[in-house]
C-alpha cells in the first residue's frame, strides 16, 4: 500500500507537468551542440572569478564532445584558448583559436587577429618563446591538434 | 500547486499571440554570426548582468547562429578601453564589424530582476529586452522584450504541488539565495524561439531557410 502511494505521487506529478514540458520541448528540440559544462565555465568567469575552474570546465566539455561525437558549441574553443593564453600557454592558445576558426569560419577574422597578436607579443618578448615547448597535452592524442567535430 | 505549470503555458500562449513583427530588415541583412556585448543592467541587483551573460550563448547558438564567445568579447572590449555596457553602446555599429567580423550585434538590457515576497509566496521576475543590429548598416533587425515570472513556495504542504513545481520550474533555493539564471535562460529561449516572434532559424539550424513563412509576409 505504502509503496504504491510512493509511485503514484511522482507519476501524477509528471502528468501535470507534461503540458509544460511539451511546450518547452517545442521551443528547443534536440540540441545542436554538446554544451557540457560550457555555461558552468561562464559562471566561473563571470560570477566566481575563478578562471582555472573555467578552464577545467571547458577542457572537460571539449573532451566529452570529442568522445561522444557531439559538436563543440560555438565559442568553446576560443574561450578555452583565451584562458590558456592567460595562464601562460601561448602555443596551445594559438592552436585553439585556430580550431575555433576552422570549426566556425564566422570567427576567422577575429581568431586570425588574436593569433597574430599573440605571435607579435611572443616575438617581441624575445627568443625564449620557441624554445619553450608546452608539456605534452592529455587532450592531444595521436593526430596532433584536437580533431575537429564532423564538418557541416 | 499546478498553477506554476499553468502560468507557464498561459504565458507562452499569450506571448505567442502578440502583434506580428516586421522581418523585412532582418531578411535583407540575415546574420550568420552574432556578437553579444555586455548586458546593460537597469536594475538595482548588481550582479544581474554578470549572471545574465552566462545564460545567453546557449539559446542563441541553439537557434543556429554563430555566437561569439561572450567572455572573450567582454575582455577584448575592456582592452579597447570600453569597460562598461554604456560605453559599448556608444560605438558605431561598424566597429563591431571591423573589430570582430560580426554580422550583427545583440544589445541586451535587463529591466527587471527581482524577487518579491507576498506572505509565504515568493515571486521571481526577470524582464529582458533585446535589440539586434546589423553591423554594416546599423539597421535594427529585430527587437523583443520578454518577461518570465515564477512563483515559488506555493506548493505549501502538498507533496504533489512540490513535485510539480520541481518538475516544471527549476529547483529554487527557497529562503536563501535566488538563482535567476534558469529564469533568464527561459526568457532567452522564449525571446529567440517563439515562432513568428523570435529569431528565424540561423544557418546552423536544420530549419534555416525553411521557416521563413512564419516570419511575416
Amino acid at each position: 500500500m505504502r509503496r504504491k502511494d510512493r509511485f503514484a505521487v511522482p507519476i501524477l506529478g509528471w502528468l501535470f507537468a507534461l503540458p509544460g514540458i511539451l511546450a518547452f520541448g517545442g521551443c528547443a528540440p534536440k540540441p545542436l551542440y554538446g554544451w557540457g559544462d560550457y555555461e558552468g565555465s561562464l559562471r566561473a568567469c563571470y560570477v566566481d572569478h575563478d578562471e582555472s575552474e573555467a578552464q577545467a570546465d571547458l577542457e572537460r566539455t571539449i573532451a566529452a564532445d570529442q568522445q561522444s561525437g557531439q559538436r563543440v558549441p560555438p565559442g568553446a574553443y576560443a574561450e578555452y584558448a583565451l584562458l590558456l593564453y592567460k595562464s601562460g600557454q601561448s602555443q596551445r592558445a594559438i592552436e585553439y583559436f585556430r580550431l575555433e576558426a576552422t570549426t566556425f569560419p564566422e570567427s576567422k577574422v577575429l581568431m586570425d587577429k588574436l593569433v597574430a597578436k599573440i605571435q607579435d607579443r611572443e616575438r617581441s618578448a624575445g627568443e625564449a618563446s620557441d624554445t619553450v615547448e608546452p608539456a605534452p597535452d592529455p587532450m592531444e592524442d595521436s593526430t596532433g591538434p584536437v580533431g575537429e567535430p564532423s564538418d557541416e | 500547486m499546478n498553477r506554476t505549470s499553468l502560468a507557464v503555458c498561459v504565458l507562452m500562449l499569450a506571448t505567442g499571440c502578440a502583434a506580428k513583427k516586421d522581418y523585412s530588415a532582418y531578411f535583407a541583412h540575415e546574420p550568420r554570426s552574432i556578437l553579444v556585448v555586455p548586458a546593460s543592467n537597469e536594475t538595482t541587483s548588481i550582479d544581474a548582468d554578470a549572471v545574465y551573460m552566462t545564460t545567453v550563448s546557449r539559446p542563441l547558438a541553439e537557434r543556429g547562429f554563430y555566437v561569439f564567445p561572450v567572455f572573450l568579447t567582454d575582455q577584448l572590449l575592456k582592452d579597447l578601453g570600453l569597460p562598461d555596457a554604456g560605453l559599448v553602446r556608444q560605438l558605431p555599429p561598424q566597429r563591431f564589424y571591423e573589430q570582430f567580423g560580426a554580422d550583427a550585434v545583440l544589445f541586451v538590457t535587463i529591466k527587471d530582476w527581482s524577487n518579491k515576497y507576498i506572505v509565504v509566496q515568493a515571486s521571481t521576475t526577470v524582464t529582458v529586452s533585446f535589440t539586434l543590429q546589423d553591423t554594416r548598416t546599423g539597421t535594427v533587425l529585430w527587437e523583443s522584450t520578454q518577461t518570465v515570472s515564477r512563483n515559488s513556495g506555493d506548493g505549501g504542504g502538498s507533496i504533489i504541488g512540490m513535485l510539480i513545481a520541481a518538475a516544471v520550474t527549476y529547483a529554487v533555493n527557497e529562503m536563501t539565495e535566488v538563482d535567476y539564471s534558469p529564469l533568464a535562460a527561459q526568457a532567452n529561449v522564449l525571446a529567440f524561439g517563439l515562432p513568428g516572434q523570435g529569431l528565424p532559424a540561423g544557418p546552423y539550424h536544420p530549419q534555416h531557410g525553411a521557416d521563413r513563412s512564419k516570419y511575416g509576409p
